[in-house]
């Protein structure tokens, strides 16, 4: 039913025989602007922060421009607490056990970049929160319109029953959703045309199998030599859009059959396991007034019409008014619950599984091969 | 004898002496009881001693009562003041009474013409000669249209062969001052013949002029910048659009559209190519007041923008007042086009049909009964679907699905007397999209209407609107689970009356106005029994909006005219409804609420009241340029909520309430105007300042459909516009055309008590609508009778816009960082439309007329832009892009038939 617009923009564009091109501005450098995004949790930790520089909006991939050797102190209550150690660059951390978040008191950081512009974020409460009794899915049948065809696109609706530990109506929540499923390729079987157009094998040496000289013309004997290490991965899903409440769920600090997230029926997310994670989080307003703009930047951005998307501020301020920053250090309590879905719990038959002959971390969307927490 | 003649010579000496000291028109004339001839009394003084030489037929005609004490010269003054006869003294005993022939030359020639012409001469005598007591008469009445009645607007009044003229006012009434005696009278309107009214007055004196519609001409619509072209005796910031030959003109697919003749006007503009609406100095497209027959319309397009609403054949003329708008009017701040949709012919049927690209039409009209009942009806339906499911393509739903409109009017009328006359008119528009298997859209406007118009007597009359117009969508969705409808609902009912009190200089209007509101904002039902989706309406909202008002267009002397008045409105909301308390020290969200307040039907929930200011101004420096001022307060209580640039089939009304204060806009317009002598050229300039108050805009993020706290998603602030207009026309001659030049700013500022109820730091910025450079150019070309060429080229500004300046990474999700709101622009608008006409043989003893118009839309094939999107790459990022809606030059041919 909220799909008018881009309905809209279809039947206009084919009708009229009219065009849809790229469109370039005279903007000014992206570099310029400093992303900040970072909480500080109810946990033992790791605190994790992430600074970057922002990156051209017309370049065809987004490139990476972390803040490197950056000074970040932790405050709580406005006394510092502890410092962020740079673990990557751009990626900063408070070690686990140091300290944790503790509920009713406020927490903000200050920093400094390596060319000595300084930045603070404005103080976050800690809120409670309270438990995610129950995830449940809901399939979903969809067809999706393509350029050539209509295609399956159905979905596993993921909900969530709980509660957020307080009678109180006015509490902010947000439900943090992502999926992890093992994925598996065939790092063996690569294979490489020798120009012009022999086909030769080239598994990858993390694959544990070998060339060997074989007959003439074969290209070699495939042997293993090893245990793969980079067949089986864990590739991550994350969310479209926040999914945010003010309490419109919320019935006596209780809600059921909130939807916080979609998984899409691919035979690569659901070949062996997915695991659902959703993250209950309360959230103070300055929090959820930044997500929020997130979700409605993802939800209506596409819009022919007037996009209802508007500059994203968030809680961090530059010393210098003219430094430019963005994003948002929050103060959270967290409640994880996990979901296991085999692909046999799947209502409807998966397509035939597509085979990948690449290293699995490099086939797959933020791809790991290390086992996540909470694996079963 | 010798004595008698030292005698006669004695008297003659004593005579003459006593008439060195006063001549024969010093002689005092004996008081009579009753009026008497001129010729007797002149007769008695051709005596021996005095002498009076004249022509009888010069005074025949005059009668008049001969006053105590009252001269000869007084008496002749008196019997020739202001008339072109005149008289001198040869010697203190003689008097010639002589005549001017310029007058009667004058007229001579005109009528001369006019017979040549073969233009209607009406001839009138009011009074004789002596009855004129002053040097001046007043002659006032109306024009009207010969067969419908129906009166003529903004007609040109030219007195003599004067370079000034008259217009008549909205109603069709005008009031003249001219020198008593023998007078031509021309009036002019666009499309219609030539009046020619012989008028022998001598005293004040009132008459209906009927003027007749050129028969060559198809009922088609032109916009008119000004009436027959003399922009300085126009008021200030009024356009004329009356029936002539918009058909002759480029059009998009052949179809003629009003509303995007009047976007050719300076001042007016829109935000892309096919956006519904228009936006007039600054203002959003919620800010234009659209009556049909005096009731308001709330969407006057077709197909989202792509077509106007209305079926030109229906339309007898629109009147569109950008500035100076007159107290009759209220309730939009920015501009008012007023509809007057056509009466039948009184005498004959007509039948007329149009075949287009993608629709046809036809009108019928003529009397029911002859001379007193007609009916007017027409109708336009498309069959777009075979232009949709004729495109080549590989989508299978687009084979599937169809894009559908009608529109509709009929309008009977009834005349009583010569005194009376009853207008019913029902108007329907209906519109629908739909693709396959998913979602349905339709929305629609429904009006039925009457008016009664009585002429009291000869300097009062009144008119008396009573009707009803229901405005709504509906977005239906089929798919089995989901199946919902969503819909929406503003059923509006009015009562107006409007008198007109002639008192010579002074011409009142006052009248009261009722609109009553009943809005139903949204309601959701579930479509089948499978739909898991939960019923959901929210509540009702009942309003009335009166208002009463009063004006004086006070004709000050031949070269100054004011129009002065107040509009006082009142706007309440009713209940049932369900109001909100939020805590002050917080934003205006659904978390700070702190109280729940609940009305019972029809109680009162606020109240407002306004006080409205009128007043246009029309000063003639000379008889070829004047100098104007217009200002107005206006305000409006009801808003058009959206967040997008141009309307949508999805976008509600929201009346005034307790969180969204009436929006108020004060505008002050300075004006000159300049026509050459004979009329071939003309140009004027408008400059204008605007300040709204309470101007609505939307948070960032903002959900507007069955927001229950819509409230929380709105900001109130101000907003200002500015600008100057130019126009330059050459009004006759085989190439005719004009050029208008707009330079105009319209900024907004809201700057609230928390950041979330700020845009861009409460600074201001410019509207969605901030279009600083505007140039029209249109143009005909007469090749012959029969051929003509005509043209359009129309640019603007890009209009502003909010566009990702960059990518940042927020939770491995690629975020674009927005610019603030509106700091960059859409690349600017050009296009240039051309057509051919050919019109038929337009003998007025033929039976049939028709007229072809081959036109080409968009010339060069510019990809404008219609409107700057985003897509998300393959990182996610939102990338713009440009959609032109018309990307190429879209050729059509159309056909008009006209049957008597």
């Amino acid at each position: 039913m909220t799909r008018i617009r881009p309905q809209l923009m279809f039947i206009f564009w084919l009708i009229l025989g009219g065009c849809v091109e790229p469109i370039s501005f005279e903007i000014p450098p992206a570099e310029s602007l400093l992303v900040v995004e970072g909480y500080i949790a109810d946990s033992e930790g790791p605190h994790k922060l992430s600074l970057s520089y922002a990156s051209s909006i017309e370049a065809d991939s987004i490139t990476e421009n972390p803040a490197i050797g950056a000074r970040v102190f932790l405050l709580e209550d406005g006394e510092s607490v502890a410092q962020y150690v740079e673990v990557a660059p751009g990626k900063y951390e408070i070690p686990e056990g140091t300290i944790s978040g503790v509920e009713g008191r406020f927490y903000n950081i200050e920093l400094q970049t390596d060319n000595g512009k300084t930045y603070k974020s404005v103080p976050d409460q800690l809120n409670g929160v309270g438990t995610i009794e129950q995830i449940h899915t809901e399939f979903e049948s969809r067809t999706v319109l393509t350029p050539t065809s209509e295609t399956d696109a159905s979905v596993l609706k993921v909900l969530v029953d709980g509660n957020i530990g307080t009678k109180r109506t006015e509490v902010f929540t947000r439900w943090k959703f992502q999926v992890i499923y093992e994925a598996e390729t065939f790092p063996m079987n690569h294979i490489v045309y020798n120009p012009p157009y022999d086909p030769l094998p080239a598994p990858f040496p993390c694959s544990g199998f070998i060339i060997e000289e074989g007959p003439v013309f074969s290209g070699g004997l495939l042997v293993q030599v090893g245990e793969c290490e980079c067949c089986e991965c864990w590739a991550r899903i994350y969310e479209s859009a926040p999914t945010l409440s003010t309490g419109e769920y919320i019935v006596n600090g209780n809600y059921a059959n909130v939807l916080v997230g979609q998984v899409p029926i691919t035979s690569a997310i659901f070949y062996k396991k997915a695991q659902i994670r959703v993250d209950q989080m309360s959230v103070s307003r300055a929090a959820f007034d930044f997500f929020n703009l997130l979700r409605s930047q993802k939800e209506n951005a596409q819009s022919i019409f007037q996009p209802a998307s508007g500059e994203i501020t968030g809680n961090i301020e530059a010393d210098n008014v003219d430094d430019r920053v963005v994003g948002v250090f929050y103060a959270t309590s967290i409640m994880t619950s996990v979901m296991m879905i085999n692909s046999t719990e799947v209502p409807y038959p998966l397509p035939q599984r597509t085979i990948l002959t690449l290293p699995c971390a490099e086939s797959y969307p933020d791809a790991t091969y290390d086992e996540p927490e909470l694996w079963e | 004898m010798r004595s008698l003649r030292l005698a006669a010579l004695f008297c003659l000496l004593f005579f003459t002496t006593r008439l060195h000291a006063q001549t024969i028109l010093d002689i005092n004339l004996k008081p009579s009881a009753e009026k008497v001839s001129l010729t007797r009394i002149i007769q008695t003084f051709n005596t021996d001693s005095t002498r009076v030489f004249y022509l009888e037929k010069w005074v025949s005609p005059i009668s008049v009562q001969v006053r105590a004490e009252e001269t000869l010269g007084d008496l002749l003054s008196r019997c020739f003041k202001s008339s072109d006869f005149s008289y001198f003294l040869m010697d203190d005993e003689t008097v010639v009474l002589v005549k001017d022939p310029t007058k009667a030359i004058v007229r001579e020639k005109l009528v001369k013409e006019a017979l040549r012409r073969e233009e209607k001469i009406e001839t009138y005598q009011f009074g004789v000669a002596g009855d004129a007591a002053t040097s001046q008469v007043t002659v006032s009445g109306r024009v009207v249209d010969l067969k419908s009645e129906e009166p003529i607007s903004f007609a040109s009044i030219q007195v003599g062969d004067e370079s000034s003229s008259y217009t008549s006012d909205e109603a069709g009434y005008f009031t003249i001052t001219i020198s008593p005696g023998p007078n031509v009278l021309t009036f002019r309107f666009v499309e219609y013949e030539n009046t020619i009214v012989n008028l022998d007055v001598y005293q004040n004196a009132t008459i209906n002029v009927s003027m007749e519609k050129k028969s060559i001409l198809l009922n088609e619509v032109v916009i008119q910048d000004k009436s027959d072209r003399e922009q300085s005796k126009t008021r200030i910031g009024v356009a004329t659009v009356s029936v002539s030959n918009i058909k002759k003109t480029p059009t998009f697919l052949g179809e003629p559209d009003l509303v995007k003749s009047i976007q050719r006007l300076p001042g007016v503009t829109t935000v892309g190519e096919a956006a519904s609406g228009f936006n007039v100095r600054g203002g959003s497209v919620d800010q234009n007041l659209i009556l049909y027959d005096g009731i308001p319309i709330f969407n006057s397009a077709h197909v989202f923008g792509f077509f106007s609403a209305f079926n030109a054949d229906g339309i007898q003329d629109v009147n569109f007042y950008r500035g100076g708008i007159p107290a009759k009017f209220g309730g939009r701040i920015s501009s008012v086009m007023n509809i007057r949709s056509k009466d039948g012919d009184l005498d004959e049927w007509h039948f007329k049909a149009g075949v287009g690209l993608i629709t046809s039409n036809f009108n019928i009209n003529g009397p029911i009964k002859k001379g007193k009942t007609t009916l007017n009806t027409s109708f336009r339906s498309t069959y777009s679907d075979w232009l949709i499911q004729s495109i080549r393509t590989n989508y299978a739903d687009l084979r599937n699905s169809s894009v559908n409109f009608f529109d509709a009017s009929t309008k009977v009328s009834h005349l009583f007397n010569e005194d009376s006359k009853l207008s019913i008119t029902a108007y329907a528009s209906n519109d629908g999209f739909r693709l396959v298997g998913d979602t349905t859209y339709s929305w629609h406007n429904y009006q039925l209407s009457g008016k009664y118009n009585r002429q009291f007597t000869p300097s009062f009359s009144g008119e008396f609107v009573l009707g009803s117009s229901s405005y709504g969508y509906d977005m239906s969705n089929d798919d089995p689970r989901t199946a919902s409808n969503l819909s929406f609902n503003l059923l509006t009912s009015a009562f107006k009356s409007n008198f007109v009190l002639d008192k010579g200089a002074h011409q009142y209007s006052f009248g009261w106005d009722l609109h009553l509101y009943h809005i139903q904002p949204g309601r959701l039902t579930p479509n089948s029994e499978e739909s898991n989706v939960n019923e959901f309406a929210m509540d009702k909202q009942v309003s009335a909006e009166n208002a009463f008002y009063i004006s004086d267009t006070w004709t000050y002397s031949d070269r100054l005219t004011l129009e002065y008045g107040i509009r006082l409105p009142m706007f309440s909301t009713f209940g049932t409804a369900t109001s909100y308390e939020y805590a002050p020290d917080q934003p205006r969200e659904q978390f700070s609420i702190t109280d729940t307040i609940s009305f019972s039907a029809w109680q009162p929930t606020k109240f407002y009241a306004g006080l409205e200011p009128r007043a246009s101004l029309i000063y003639k420096l000379t008889d070829q340029s004047s100098f104007k001022v217009g200002y107005n307060t206006v305000f409006q209580y009801l808003h058009l909520i959206s967040n997008s640039t141009a309307v949508t089939p999805v976008d509600i009304w929201q009346p005034s309430g307790k969180y969204f204060k009436p929006q108020r806009a004060d505008q002050l317009s300075v004006g000159f105007a300049w026509d050459s002598e004979k009329g071939t050229y003309s140009a004027s300039t408008e400059v204008f300042y605007k300040n709204i108050n309470n101007l609505l805009d939307f948070k960032d993020g903002a959900e507007l459909l069955l927001n229950e706290h819509l409230e929380t998603d709105l900001l109130q602030g101000n907003g200002n516009a500015y600008g100057v207009e130019l126009t330059l026309s050459k009004n006759v001659g085989r190439l005719s055309g004009d050029a208008n030049y707009t330079y105009s700013r319209s900024f907004r500022k809201i700057d609230g008590n928390f950041n979330s109820e700020t845009i861009n730091d409460g600074e201001n910025y410019p509207s969605n609508f901030d279009q600083p450079h505007i140039a029209n150019l249109n143009w005909r070309w007469m090749i012959s009778r029969r051929y003509s060429f005509t043209g359009n080229f129309t640019y603007h500004t890009g209009r502003p816009i909010t566009i990702p300046l960059s990518a940042i990474q927020i939770e491995n999700q690629s975020i674009a960082y927005f610019s603030k709101r509106n700091q960059y622009r859409i690349p600017d608008y050009h296009r240039l439309d051309l057509a051919f006409v050919i019109e038929g043989n337009n003998k007025r003893s033929r039976k049939w007329q028709g007229t072809w118009v081959f036109s080409v839309y968009n010339v060069y094939a510019r990809r404008n832009p219609y409107t700057i999107f985003f897509q998300q790459n393959d990182e996610g990022v939102l990338q713009p892009y440009q959609l032109s809606i018309i990307g190429t030059a879209f050729p059509s041919v159309s056909y008009n038939l006209k049957i008597k």
